[in-house]
């Protein structure tokens, strides 16, 4: 017997876009319910266990791959979506990319998106990192940079009294990072919003353009659940919301066609002293180069000796060295030639196949801003005095001197050639746009063909939106509401951990 | 598909068919004997073979006196991963990790669980770096058994690493060294 929930509006996802619109619309007024397929770890029971974190906040315990299996794809899988894992990069989407959406249809008007990014951006606190935070790594980066003539910049980041602790992607323990399970989560649920964890969502019911249900099944124990609404949002992420859209054979032609990534991998860099790096923020510095960027990262030790690059006895040598050691990713935004669809296994297997395949190979023009990328991270690395550059291929490619890189075009062929390629930022497979043909959304990210059915995640981005999306999908879910919810949000939102430490600071000064 | 596949197809299907009983038959006692075996070893996902595998692999990754103890932690911190999360794809580390003692046999060895531990070395050293074929997908258990071996508090302080709260415990201890020696 299946269990029906009846409610008003039904939000798929927990993360950065469901958590925005949901809180809207419940702050609104509305009956609201969210369905996440992942549990909900509080603050409290988080720790410095890697291994513990990982397997309970990332989606398979991390170990998403495509179907190459040459390439990871990292996402969430709790309460709060993957902006619980991320390390608190706040990027605007740049005003290029912007503008090349709005030539596909997808017009963002950039008054009221600004208005969007305001509020995200006073709830999330996003801020400058101040320099005491930041690990002893990046002042040696940005000195490497800044030899060779080039100017990197410091990040702004969604955290309140951050300790510097250096473990974000595992989630914040001290609750200073504010992503979406601190702040627009409680906030929604203070209004009425019903969030129920460990829930996937199977299937959408459907009849003549209209949703009728959600079919989900828990996930602890596969009871079924039946979550009727008059309407739909589908924010699962750029991996899931096509899954969840072809499963329910919405826009099968369409869904899953046109997935992009901020892809990458991580170099090393080794110095003649301990650095200790692992001390403070894991991000520092970043430089935008012409088709990459470069985003110095230090990861605690078990991340760390997944990404370094090395054989049996060469890896061990190199992890005995690691306080000597220091990182930084080169990432690229690649063009929209991913595709999520469901394999054969799914259909002739359904119980051992029970998920999407994930197909990407990185374009050739993409792989060129990528050697760019890692020759020019190792120039500005041996530049800061490091005594030997990893670059992450599978065969190994040690750097001690700039004449050494003239061979990296050799040694990367392909994204087979990289020991750690990778992404944590899928984007696209439901793409929002004019052309009927090729986009699953109209602009109103309205599902083409349907009157109550909503996406509105990375998945509705037409391409990659070339820097850690968080922000960017935060605000279009803020901006979407007006369509989704047929409402204009508040100027100002004045509730949230960022709003209560501001107005006590107010009154403390006010009384000093 | 073309006609003469499914004319294959249907004809190995076919020849199949006597085996089926048999193979559930051998199936069902190995699965019966690895549920009883993982009660016995005190796992939680992983079965007795694959946790065996990862073992013997882990050995090899460690050096020193102390390498059996720190490979069979090591087993018990993958099995804590693996049984933390529900996902479609985790069977296949599973069967990964049962098939990693067959490994060396696609190289022209005997399984890995016959191997002396000189020679588990000497094979992995020499093969356990490939990235591609067969072997690559094996080298990839790698990544499965580091997870396993720099996850333990004893790995973290022996490469020099200190968390943020033992970090913090010190500052405060130094602290209130301070103090004490401004108020003496």
């Amino acid at each position: 017997m299946t269990r029906e929930i009846r409610t008003r509006f039904a939000v798929v996802g927990s993360g950065a876009g469901g958590s925005v619109v949901a809180y809207h619309l419940a702050r609104a007024g509305e009956r609201v319910v969210v369905i996440e397929r992942g549990r909900r770890v509080p603050t409290e029971s988080m720790n410095a266990d890697e291994v513990a974190m990982v397997s309970a906040l990332y989606k398979d315990g991390g170990s998403q791959m495509n179907t190459g299996l040459d390439m990871f794809v990292l996402q969430g899988s709790c309460v709060g979506g993957t902006t619980v894992l991320t390390n608190g990069v706040c990027f605007r989407l740049p005003d290029r990319v912007r503008r090349t959406w709005a030539r596909d249809g997808f017009e963002l008007d950039p008054a009221q998106l600004e208005e969007s990014y305001a509020r995200v951006e006073s709830v999330l606190n996003v801020q400058p990192l101040p320099e005491r935070l930041q690990n002893s790594a990046a002042p040696r980066l940005r000195d490497g940079f800044r030899a060779l003539g080039l100017e990197p910049r410091g990040f702004h980041k969604n955290f309140l009294h951050c300790l510097g602790c250096g473990s974000c992607n595992i989630g914040c323990r001290f609750g200073r990072k504010l992503d979406a399970a601190q702040t627009w989560i409680p906030m929604a649920e203070s209004h009425g919003c019903e969030v129920l964890p460990d829930l996937e969502a199977v299937r959408i019911e459907h009849h003549r353009g209209h949703a009728t249900a959600i079919l989900c099944r828990r996930m602890s124990n596969g009871e079924p659940i039946a979550v009727r609404a008059e309407r739909f949002v589908v924010s699962g992420g750029a991996i899931n919301t096509p899954e969840l859209l072809l499963r329910s054979k919405i826009a099968p032609s369409l869904a899953g066609i046109g997935t992009s990534f901020n892809a990458g991998a991580i170099a090393f860099a080794e110095y003649p002293e301990p650095l200790d790096a692992f001390e403070g923020d894991q991000m520092g510095v970043w430089y935008a180069g012409d088709g990459y960027v470069i985003e110095q990262i230090h990861n605690p030790p078990l991340s760390f000796a997944l990404t370094l690059p090395g054989g049996m006895d060469t890896h061990r040598a190199r992890m005995e060295r690691y306080r000597y050691l220091t990182s930084a990713g080169v990432l690229v935004p690649t063009r929209p030639v991913g595709r999520v669809f469901l394999g054969l296994g799914h259909r002739l297997l359904p119980r051992l196949f029970n998920h999407a395949e994930i197909e990407f190979e990185l374009p050739e023009s993409d792989l060129a801003s990528l050697r760019e990328g890692f020759r020019t991270l190792a120039r500005a690395y041996l530049a800061s005095g490091a005594t030997q550059v990893f670059i992450p291929f599978h065969e190994p490619a040690v750097v001690r001197s700039e004449s050494e890189l003239e061979d990296l075009d050799r040694r990367l062929r392909s994204q087979k050639d990289i020991a750690n390629f990778g992404s944590s930022h899928p984007q696209g497979g439901a793409c929002a746009g004019s052309d009927p043909k090729r986009h699953v959304c109209s602009p109103d990210l309205r599902v083409r063909g349907f009157d109550n059915l909503y996406v509105c995640d990375a998945s509705v981005f037409p391409s990659s939106a070339e820097v850690n999306p968080q922000l960017p999908i935060m605000a279009i879910a803020d901006y979407a509401v007006r369509s989704i919810g047929g409402f204009v949000p508040p100027l100002r939102i004045e509730e949230g951990p960022a709003h209560r430490a501001r107005t006590q600071f107010a009154a403390s000064a006010e009384a000093f | 598909m073309r006609p003469i596949r499914i004319v294959i197809m249907l004809v190995a299907a076919v020849a199949a068919l006597p085996f089926i009983p048999l193979a559930a038959v051998i199936l069902s006692g190995f699965f019966l004997w690895q549920a009883r075996g993982r009660e016995r070893d005190g796992y939680r996902y992983l079965w007795p073979a694959s946790g065996r595998n990862v073992r013997l692999y882990s050995e090899v990754l460690f050096e020193g006196p102390n390498a059996a103890e720190a490979a069979y932690r090591a087993a018990q911190r993958l099995d804590i991963y693996l049984s933390g999360f529900p996902s479609p794809r985790k069977w296949r580390l599973q069967l990964l990790l049962v098939m990693l003692d067959c490994a060396p046999c696609f190289a022209g060895h005997r399984p890995f669980s016959w191997m002396s531990l000189e020679r588990r070395r000497a094979f992995c050293r020499e093969h356990l770096v490939s990235s591609t074929g067969v072997l690559g997908i094996f080298s990839r258990s790698k990544q499965l058994l580091r997870l396993g071996t720099y996850s333990s508090a004893e790995s973290q302080a022996r490469i020099g690493y200190r968390t943020f709260e033992r970090k913090r415990k010190r500052a405060t201890t130094e602290r209130l060294a301070v103090a004490a020696l401004a108020q003496a």
